[in-house]
């Protein structure tokens, strides 16, 4: 009987114990009292699990609010049941959340406490928590390798400014990038470029800090800064491919991954096969001083004469000839009779010839290589512009891009070589020397001679009412303008763009920086080019009152006897004295020719005024 | 005649370069499943055999949900976890990416399959985990703060009165191409038999593959009782690198 009693007494002891005990699968703050759970300190007595942990700030919480899954104490006892993995996120959602994304759970399998190792006697510290980060990531990132030079370095001798090991990776949501995954690539690179942008882009923190004010802009005006931003940034050196990520340190010193003994080493990163003095590029370049490099300087001061120059002497003569044949134009309205030409009866209606079939069609084939290249390498020049990425992604992307500008480019110096070629054969017939000179500077000759400086002179008076018109041969002075502008551009175009599409091989006949004067020139030559031929040239031989909207001989290869003798006087006059203007004479074009003739040409027109146009908003706006 | 044949060859020049610069580098080699699509295969009605190619530590360390390990380069003693009904569809993943030359049990089960029954989950157990998936641990280990350390910090701790040891857990085939001299070679797949052979006088840093399992192997061998004083950060490919990468260009 005592023993029935003894039995019910330990029934009810018992089960008054289930019902005020907190339960194993209690929640977080669900265990009652926030004491600690007694049985559990059966075991596991002492420090950390008695006073530290009350202090701590999870000392709120019972053991099972995080050791979760034990579900018989007996089972625990023998080993058969172990508490399931921690789970932080059940309390600290948002942060878990972050983290499982992150490089040090994806790829590592890190959990909370492996960083968080002090997880029972943790304690809200007021200290500065981008300073306890050094000391936790220098635990497996060894600070001598990581922190103890460099920005870091400078956080730990107390430079707010300089960045802890938190500023550039995060805390909990460090992105776990694939090394073998292109779009991961491109996004680290991003990331760590705008982590160095957001800070080196400051002028008030690189002021307090003696730092360049002007490295962003510097990097922007490279080939890597200009396809970065073009969108294309796997393709090109963000900042830490040349400065590394940590220790990162000035040039002048010996650990420096830009010193000259490591300068080498970061190059062949994506470069193969140059000469060291390929390191002597100027990877973020300042055109507006001459201590940095006074060639890059002196370079830059030509481009601007030489663009400023040439504009305004060229737009203000297009403005004076607009406004000169227009108030004849309008003379002619109000009755005054333009003085026709005079030319034979017979030869009203008849065309001549002007242009070949090869000259033609060297023409379009520069039109169109020229529109290629306006259209591949300008996205690069204002990579910032919404066109600039439209038309990158037209193209399939800066690298193929890249492609199609150097045929187009090849195409094009195939045409110089061709003319130079031509320029020979016209000088030397049939290999002779004598008169040589003569072809030069004869009227059927490109070549500039003292009659243009007469003509200039005498264009000029003709603008303000002080003469009449010169009075022209074969070629203008504009015409010959535009052919040697095509000799110089191609020169120079052409020099710097083999040197930017061999910087390598260039860099065993000059040393790095003439790279970056050749990115200059290339850049600023190509803009010359593009907006003079695009305005002037279209001007002088498209948009002039007397011919627009198109002069399309030099597709059809022919045009009036009455524009020749209207246009070019001289050269009637020493064709019919030397009897060659009957052989000159060709029916006119076919239908499908002038048309054909007429819608290339006035689609390339407005093509390249569309394209001036973007040039222009970029210009502007950008 | 002439000029339209250049003309089209040049056109036909510059499509071809445009198309080979467009294809994509990252095709998958073998018969692939995403995460999303491992998932759907294992919630219907023929669930696939989820096959772990890395080593036991690794897969008592985490894993995928009803997957057993059998690795890749030390399959012996778990071959029977391949066998049965050879109907049946197995999904094999490992840490990066698996092919039939880094893989003999991937060659082996493709062997005389008249139709895809072995896939590889593209991406391997980080592409799991990035798609939000859970795992299970078996026995998790604790990832304890040894130091990442550079070649160049190995060749100063070389140079000290008492050498460290090198203690190489990269495959058989591995070590076999590319040994380390006075390296102590024991793979990852047999770590967990093999740790009592690493002497506990002294000091010992860790040298795998790339850099990535070493961590793991650390904090196993330290719960061991073994000094563990640094890993190769990097890896092995620090010590052979390879021939210059190159990549933008």
């Amino acid at each position: 009987m005592k023993k029935g009693i003894f039995k019910r007494i330990l029934c009810a002891v018992f089960m008054a114990g289930m019902l005020f005990a907190p339960p194993v699968w209690a929640k977080p703050g669900q265990d009652g009292t926030g004491e600690r759970t007694p049985r559990c300190l059966n075991c596991h007595r002492g420090e950390p699990f008695e006073a530290a942990f009350y202090r701590s700030v999870h000392g709120d919480n019972g053991c099972l609010s995080c050791h979760r899954g034990i579900l018989s104490l007996e089972k625990h006892m023998t080993g058969e049941e172990k508490p399931r993995l921690l789970s932080c996120g059940a309390c600290h959602g948002n942060i878990s959340g972050r983290y499982e994304k992150s490089y040090h759970a994806i790829y590592q399998n890190m959990t909370c406490q492996d960083c968080h190792r002090d997880i029972h006697v943790l304690q809200k510290k007021d200290e500065d928590i981008r300073k306890n980060a050094i000391q936790t990531c220098t635990g497996c990132h060894p600070e001598a390798e990581f922190a103890a030079v460099g920005h870091t370095g400078k956080f730990l001798k107390g430079n707010r400014d300089a960045a802890s090991c938190t500023d550039c990776h995060g805390i909990h949501d460090m992105p776990a990038y694939d090394p073998a995954s292109a779009r991961d690539r491109a996004a680290r690179r991003i990331s760590s470029t705008e982590k160095c942008r957001a800070c080196h882009g400051d002028p008030a923190l690189a002021k307090r800090n003696h730092l360049s004010a002007s490295v962003i802009e510097g990097y922007e005006k490279t080939y890597h800064g200009k396809v970065y931003h073009a969108g294309y940034p796997e393709q090109v050196a963000g900042c830490a491919d040349c400065h590394t990520g940590h220790n990162i340190l000035p040039p002048e010193d010996g650990r420096s991954a830009l010193s000259p003994v490591h300068l080498a080493e970061r190059c062949a990163g994506c470069h193969q096969g140059f000469h060291p003095r390929f390191t002597r590029y100027i990877g973020h370049p300042d055109y507006s001083t001459p201590k940095q490099n006074p060639v890059l300087f002196i370079a830059n001061i030509f481009m601007i004469a030489l663009l400023a120059g040439t504009f305004l002497f060229f737009w203000g003569h297009s403005l004076l000839w607009w406004r000169k044949v227009y108030s004849l134009k309008c003379r002619e309205r109000r009755g005054y009779l333009k003085p026709r030409s005079i030319i034979p009866e017979c030869d009203i209606g008849r065309q001549v010839q002007r242009f070949s079939l090869v000259e033609r069609g060297m023409h379009v084939v520069l039109i169109l290589s020229f529109f290629t290249l306006v259209m591949t390498g300008f996205p690069l020049k204002y990579p910032d512009t919404d066109w600039a990425k439209i038309l990158m992604d037209w193209f399939g992307g800066a690298a193929v891009a890249g492609v199609f500008h150097r045929i187009a480019a090849a195409v094009l110096i195939g045409l110089f070589l061709y003319t130079l070629w031509l320029s020979l054969k016209f000088l030397f017939p049939g290999g002779t020397t004598a008169g040589w000179l003569g072809r030069l500077f004869g009227p059927d000759s490109l070549c500039p001679n003292l009659k243009d400086l007469q003509d200039i002179k005498g264009m000029f008076r003709w603008f303000f009412n002080c003469g009449e018109m010169p009075q022209f041969d074969r070629w203008t002075y504009w015409e010959k303008f535009d052919f040697f502008a095509v000799f110089w551009g191609m020169t120079v175009i052409g020099g710097s763009g083999l040197t930017l599409w061999f910087p390598e091989a260039a860099s065993y006949v000059f040393p790095g920086w003439v790279i970056n004067v050749a990115a200059l020139v290339h850049s600023e030559e190509a803009f010359l080019a593009a907006i003079f031929i695009f305005t002037v040239h279209f001007f002088n031989n498209h948009l002039v009152p007397n011919k627009f909207p198109l002069e399309d001989n030099i597709f059809t290869g022919r045009y009036s006897v009455e524009a020749l003798h209207e246009e070019r006087p001289l050269e009637y006059e020493r064709l019919v004295r030397e009897g060659r203007l009957e052989g000159l004479k060709r029916p006119a074009p076919g239908m499908l020719t002038q048309f054909l003739s007429s819608a290339f040409g006035l689609l390339s027109l407005l093509f390249g005024l569309f394209l001036t146009g973007l040039i222009f908003w970029a210009v502007l706006f950008y | 005649m002439k000029r339209r044949t250049g003309l089209i060859g040049l056109l036909a020049v510059m499509l071809i370069v445009s198309g080979c610069l467009s294809q994509s580098t990252e095709r998958p080699r073998e018969n692939s499943v995403t995460a999303a699509e491992l998932q759907t295969m294992l919630r219907g009605d023929n669930p696939p055999r989820v096959i772990y190619t890395g080593s036991l530590l690794e897969w008592r360390d985490a894993h995928l949900p009803l997957s057993r390990c059998v690795p890749c380069d030390d399959p012996e003693g778990t071959l029977h976890f391949l066998e049965g009904d050879r109907r049946t569809q197995r999904v094999l993943y490992g840490n990066g990416p698996l092919s039939r030359e880094t893989c003999p049990v991937l060659a082996e089960l493709n062997r005389g399959a008249k139709q895809p029954l072995v896939y590889v989950l593209s991406g391997g157990l980080k592409a799991w985990k990035q798609g939000g998936f859970a795992t299970v641990s078996e026995e998790r280990i604790p990832r304890l703060p040894v130091p990442g350390i550079s070649k160049d910090t190995l060749k100063t701790y070389n140079q000290m009165a008492k050498k460290p040891l090198l203690l190489d857990i990269r495959s058989d085939v591995a070590v076999r191409s590319r040994p380390i001299p006075g390296a102590l070679h024991i793979p990852m797949t047999r770590l967990h038999e093999h740790y009592g052979d690493i002497p506990l006088d002294r000091q010992v840093v860790v040298v795998d593959e790339d850099g990535t399992r070493s961590l793991l192997a650390a904090g196993y061998l330290l719960r061991k009782g073994i000094s563990v004083t640094a890993r190769l950060r990097g890896g092995c490919k620090t010590l052979f690198p390879a021939r210059a990468e190159g990549g933008n260009r």
